[in-house]
């Protein structure tokens, strides 16, 4: 029941990043698909295929950043927030199991939308090239859902952690923009490299690119990275006093 | 099984610059209604919030059905009813989807009971929370708690915002169903009249300390005001004065206990008294809780307390 409670609570938001995500994955799956290099003068069909994948990923990804910071927001900090807390709270179930049920439902809500906007846009490239170019793109779904799921995950922990939704969300923000910068300036200027969530979108191209390796240690990295937060939002709703 | 709904011994809760909880022991028996009272910020919402698990206490301990708030609070719950003093709900529901949406926590939650109380209680199900005014909010988590058939109700002002005619109706409510089955209710109320008409048990608290506890009807039998004029009164007198104020010629004194006494050896100094009359719970409240020193200066309102503790 809580789960129902959270999507009627954030389903104008999902449908919202569901229609952003879809339209935006549709519009540039068929520029790619019918930019002029793309018949008749001997190119490979990988390069629109390539510039499809960029392209949803690069755009992709901020709007499923945007989803996971929204979606994360709806979680249990919106409960301090709104004052339902302890409503909540004194409802005969373990802690914990708000904790999961909201963050299975906004995973769940997440995996959707980036399924359908990745096949939807899979749908267009295959219906305005005739046949596609690779069978490989759909697999796309999950470096941007790992992505998405690390913000959202990241956001829902910050949430509760300042017992507000919106600071949370802010929060998140903060650490989001940091931890992508960060990574760039640390390699510019001393050559290392640190892990970021954008290691994830940079193997999509293992969908498009021949001979492109899978990241699959990356992937399951970002994975425990993302499934750690709800751990500690548990580990810190468990304490909480109301 | 033990005939206390709940106990607590020396239960403290202390914040970083307020002891909202300062060494608490009560006992609440089983089937009555406790009328929990104190001032605002006395500590009756924390102690409530310890009862339940929301929050740790510092020290001491407290039982809730014989079972351990920090330990089995979900037991607790499933088996206590409560109407908290915020009435935060979520705000986009109707009462008709709050109502959906908190019996699938419960296994005793009666649907006969929901649909009997939104009868009674007059309560509109189909407007969203946010629109409704504070007395149908309260309504609406009355209903919440009591179609639990909670063998406990911690109900923390059940009645801010509510009309008489309702007022009166959740009385008849809570005396019919809840106490009808055997139910327990501890009731925290600024509405000492409602108080009165219906809890058998009152306890007050002050401070985070407990001032007084006992039965209503001791209480009322046991307290009186005692009038009396005469030379060369004395402002304290023995430790059943709760206080003792001068007003022109005569002296009022409060006596928590054995007033025909008191009075005798008042008469013994000479003095005339003129009156000894019942106080009601509102009268004593107010005695026991005043803030400013009730006797003559330098007899500390602690002195007060201090003597109430051995009722």
């Amino acid at each position: 029941m809580y789960a129902w409670k959270w999507w009627r609570e954030s389903r104008g938001r999902i449908i919202t990043y569901l229609i952003l995500l879809v339209s935006t994955a549709v519009l540039f799956a068929w520029t790619a698909a019918t930019l002029p290099f793309r018949s008749g003068n001997g190119a490979p069909k990988v390069a629109e295929a390539e510039v499809w994948r960029a392209t949803l990923m690069s755009l992709g990804s901020i709007i499923v950043a945007f989803a996971g910071l929204g979606l994360g927001a709806s979680g249990i900090g919106g409960e301090f927030e709104q004052g339902t807390v302890e409503f909540l709270l004194t409802r005969p179930r373990r802690r914990r199991y708000f904790v999961w049920a909201g963050w299975v439902t906004g995973a769940a809500a997440l995996f959707i939308t980036v399924a359908l906007a990745v096949l939807c846009s899979f749908a267009t490239l295959v219906y305005v090239m005739k046949s596609p170019s690779n069978w490989r793109m759909p697999v796309m779904i999950v470096p941007l859902f790992v992505f998405g799921a690390v913000v959202y995950s990241l956001t829902y922990f910050m949430t509760a952690l300042v017992k507000n939704g919106r600071a949370g969300l802010t929060l998140s923000l903060g650490i989001i923009v940091l931890d992508l910068l960060l990574p760039v300036v640390v390699h510019l200027g001393w050559r290392i490299d640190l892990p970021s969530p954008l290691d994830v979108l940079v193997g999509s191209r293992w969908a498009t690119v021949r001979g492109a390796h899978f990241p699959v240690a990356a992937t399951l990295g970002w994975c425990l990275v993302a499934l750690a937060f709800p751990l500690a939002t548990q580990f810190l709703f468990e304490r909480a006093e109301v | 099984m033990n005939d206390m709904a709940i106990t607590t011994d020396g239960l403290v809760k202390h914040y970083p610059q307020v002891r909202a909880v300062d060494g608490l022991t009560l006992r609440v028996p089983r089937g009555s209604v406790y009328g929990f009272l104190g001032r605002n910020g006395a500590g009756k919402t924390t102690t409530i919030k310890l009862l339940l698990g929301l929050t740790r206490p510092t020290a001491g301990s407290a039982r809730v059905l014989e079972l351990d708030p920090r330990r089995d609070r979900v037991a607790i719950l499933e088996r206590t009813g409560y109407v908290s003093e915020n009435k935060r709900l979520y705000e986009w529901m109707t009462a008709a989807e709050l109502l959906c949406f908190t019996r699938s926590f419960y296994r005793t939650w009666s649907h006969q009971a929901a649909e009997k109380y939104i009868r009674r209680l007059e309560i509109p199900m189909r407007q969203p929370f946010k629109k409704l005014s504070l007395g149908n909010r309260t309504k609406v988590y009355l209903l919440l708690a009591l179609a639990q058939r909670a063998e406990l109700l911690i109900l923390d002002e059940p009645t801010s915002g509510l009309d008489p005619v309702i007022m009166d109706e959740l009385l008849h409510v809570l005396a019919e169903d809840h106490l009808g089955e055997g139910g327990t209710v501890f009731l925290s109320s600024h509405q000492l009249s409602e108080v009165e008409q219906i809890a058998d048990w009152v306890g007050i608290i002050e401070q985070g300390k407990l001032l007084l506890e006992a039965r209503l009807e001791d209480i009322k039998n046991d307290f009186r005001l005692i009038t009396a004029a005469g030379e060369g009164l004395q402002p304290f007198g023995p430790p059943q004065v709760v206080s003792a104020v001068q007003a022109g010629a005569f002296w009022k004194y409060v006596v928590s206990r054995d007033a025909e006494g008191f009075a005798a050896r008042l008469r013994q100094q000479g003095a005339t008294v003129t009156d000894v009359s019942p106080l009601n719970l509102r009268q004593i409240f107010l005695e026991l809780t005043r803030k400013e020193d009730p006797c003559t200066p330098g007899n500390g309102g602690e002195k007060a307390v201090a003597v109430l503790s051995h009722i």
